[in-house]
């Protein structure tokens, strides 16, 4: 695991960066969970592209919240941090919180992404999906069983603990505030993006868990009707975060995508 | 010593079984509103309002209302209208409203206007309390908490400007931009009516109370005796490093007491209303009491690390009032833990809190009745033993 961690300056933020491989650059945002780490899921990407991890503002050891009240704002920051890594296009692919700022960047942006994956992405209002379960308002234990396939699995148990460390917590508290900051109200999502989703025009994949409580299949339907040309995929046995639940058939699917 | 009466005018009709945690984990924003029946509100507000107007009559200074909203535990989700109600049927108390949630609120000008009218329409008789709200009242109303301490700051600045500086002029904020702030009425009291903030363990809400451009009195809540210490400490602190000394009608304590005739039977008919109150009225989600952002990260780690101080539901009322955050006792008893907190602490605010919980009218005014006629007297005249210089000003 010789992967790179650096702190990086966009503009008078400090954005932790990770990344590792070569190939064509690929960009993954992270869900509100803020998987800043090297998962397997990473390894496995880095084989075929060169991979970068960025903590999006206020998340893990990256500062710069005070620039965001909007997700638009997010848009903003990624378009600067492409521009600091000299990514003129990227591939792109966001999970959850993630996958929402990867649509928005690919309404404003279509020309700068290659090809686009969103995985269980929140971002939209669909009056046929069930509402997604309120986050902010969920314990530890609750959270598990809303985003894990097997609530009682080592994984879940190790990705969510009962009993957090104080360096753990603290991450905790950082990905709440930074998540609410533009994700409270309206509660994860854009009002205008379903009608903008007609400006996502290259390539794009959808990948569901089978079993996502959090953000229903419902929502994937939705993105792929927006979104010309789209596929919509599900990931079996699996809850609302395919690269930390199931790596393996998730890498997989994004390696045949974007190669 | 100022003595003001607190009041929260709590809904008691709670289902048979909410000592189901599983089931009622809660009795605040998810607990439903099925369980308010309106019926049964017309005869509790209009008792409430009759105890609050009592306490002018036993001799109290003043008379506090508070914004909560969506629970069972305090039913005036608007203070301001019940401070209207009293205007008009008290004539010399404070009415002291405790306070306004200003992050809460659309738009800070609508507080600044409903003060300063209850200010015209009292005589001068308000003070202004400014609150953040409780954590889980972000859920209830929709704010983001995560703008709550800026949008508490910059309201806070919008409405004293706008109560001491000609109108109309306008106000460039991050979170209220106003072309034409030109509130009409004016409060009557110069430069405004006084800014109570009353806080719930904050350190840094305690300093930026005692700093010499506000002097704000600082008000604990359900706090033990040691929390609240440290708390007033800091505040003196503060005073002495700026080179003035703090009053004590800086300080104040917000406390559930009950007297009565002897500690046995103080015990045996408090105990219950002080555990409704604890343990059914402030039965909180952790995770919703504390929404992200709401506490500076500081803050935050610290609350998580001392979260069982607060963790009401798991302290039994013995063990809670021999820590302080209450008093149940005789008439002796209370006289001597009040005199010793003020001396020790260095408050002269005291606000007790009569009605508790579930607590019946009779019950009640026994209470009031005790306390008014026995305590109060006797406080007084320790404050103005510890300083003399003070005695008349109260």
């Amino acid at each position: 695991m010789a992967f790179k961690e650096e702190l990086i300056d966009i503009h008078g933020s400090q954005i932790q960066l990770l990344s590792d491989g070569s190939g064509e650059p690929l960009l993954y945002l992270h869900s509100a969970g803020g998987e800043v780490a090297w998962l397997p899921f990473f390894e496995m990407l880095s084989r075929d592209f060169k991979v970068y991890v960025p903590a999006h503002p206020g998340f893990s050891k990256s500062g710069g919240l005070d620039k965001i009240d909007t997700v638009h704002d997010l848009v903003f920051h990624y378009t600067d941090l492409m521009d600091a890594l000299g990514l003129k296009t990227a591939l792109v692919a966001g999970l959850s919180l993630g996958g929402w700022i990867a649509a928005e960047l690919a309404v404003h942006h279509p020309e700068r992404i290659r090809k686009l994956a969103l995985m269980g992405a929140v971002g939209l209002y669909w009056k046929g999906a069930p509402p997604m379960p309120d986050i902010f308002a969920a314990s530890g234990p609750q959270t598990r069983e809303i985003v894990f396939f097997d609530p009682n699995s080592e994984l879940a148990r190790m990705v969510i603990p009962d009993n957090p460390t104080a360096e753990q917590l603290e991450a905790v508290l950082k990905a709440r505030e930074a998540t609410a900051r533009v994700g409270w109200n309206p509660y994860l999502y854009d009002p205008r993006l379903i009608e903008r989703l007609y400006r996502i025009t290259m390539p794009t994949l959808l990948i569901w868990g089978d079993s996502d409580r959090l953000v229903s299949i419902e929502y994937g339907k939705a993105y792929q009707k927006g979104i010309k040309g789209s596929r919509l995929m599900t990931i079996e046995k699996c809850g609302h975060a395919p690269p930390i639940e199931r790596p393996e058939p998730t890498a997989k699917a994004l390696r045949e995508f974007f190669k | 010593m100022q003595c003001h009466l607190f009041h929260l005018m709590p809904y008691p009709h709670l289902p048979p079984d909410f000592d189901d945690m599983k089931k009622y984990p809660t009795s605040w924003v998810i607990f439903s509103n099925k369980h308010y029946d309106p019926v049964k509100g017309v005869e509790i507000y209009n008792r409430y309002l009759d105890e609050l107007e009592w306490a002018e009559e036993l001799g109290f200074d003043g008379v506090c209302v508070n914004e909560h909203h969506q629970n069972a535990y305090g039913t005036m989700p608007a203070p301001n209208i019940m401070a209207a109600a009293l205007t008009r049927r008290t004539k010399r108390v404070k009415i002291l409203v405790l306070g306004n949630g200003l992050p809460l609120r659309d738009h800070p000008l609508r507080v600044a206007e409903e003060i300063a009218m209850l200010d015209v329409m009292s005589g001068g008789r308000i003070v202004s309390g400014f609150v953040r709200g409780v954590g889980v009242e972000y859920f209830s109303m929709g704010v983001n908490p995560t703008y709550s301490r800026e949008r508490f700051a910059e309201a806070h600045d919008l409405i004293i400007k706008s109560w001491t500086e000609p109108g109309p002029f306008d106000f460039e904020g991050k979170h209220y931009r106003v072309r034409y702030v030109n509130v009409w009425p004016r409060p009557l009291q110069k430069p405004h009516p006084p800014i109570w903030i009353p806080s719930f363990g904050s350190r840094d809400t305690g300093v930026w109370c005692a700093h010499p451009s506000r002097k704000y009195a600082f008000l604990s809540t359900y706090l033990p005796d040691k929390t609240v210490k440290g708390l007033f400490d800091a505040c003196f602190e503060t005073a002495r490093q700026h080179n003035y000394e703090l009053s004590p009608y800086q300080l104040g304590r917000l406390m559930p007491i009950y007297v009565a005739e002897t500690d046995e039977q103080a015990r045996r008919e408090g105990n219950q209303h002080i555990a409704w109150l604890f343990h059914r009225g402030l039965r909180y989600i952790p995770e919703m009491l504390f929404p992200p952002g709401y506490l500076s990260p500081s803050a935050a780690l610290f609350m998580a690390k001392s979260y069982h101080e607060v963790d009401w539901t798991k302290l039994s009322v013995d063990e809670m009032s021999e820590a302080g955050y209450c008093v149940v006792g005789s008439v002796e008893t209370v006289k001597r833990r009040l005199a010793n907190s003020m001396k020790e602490m260095g408050w002269g605010i005291l606000m007790p809190l009569l009605q508790i919980g579930d607590m019946p009218a009779d019950r009640t005014r026994k209470n009031m009745k005790l306390f008014a006629t026995e305590v109060m007297p006797y406080l007084r005249a320790e404050f103005d033993n510890l300083h003399p210089m003070m005695a008349k000003s109260a």
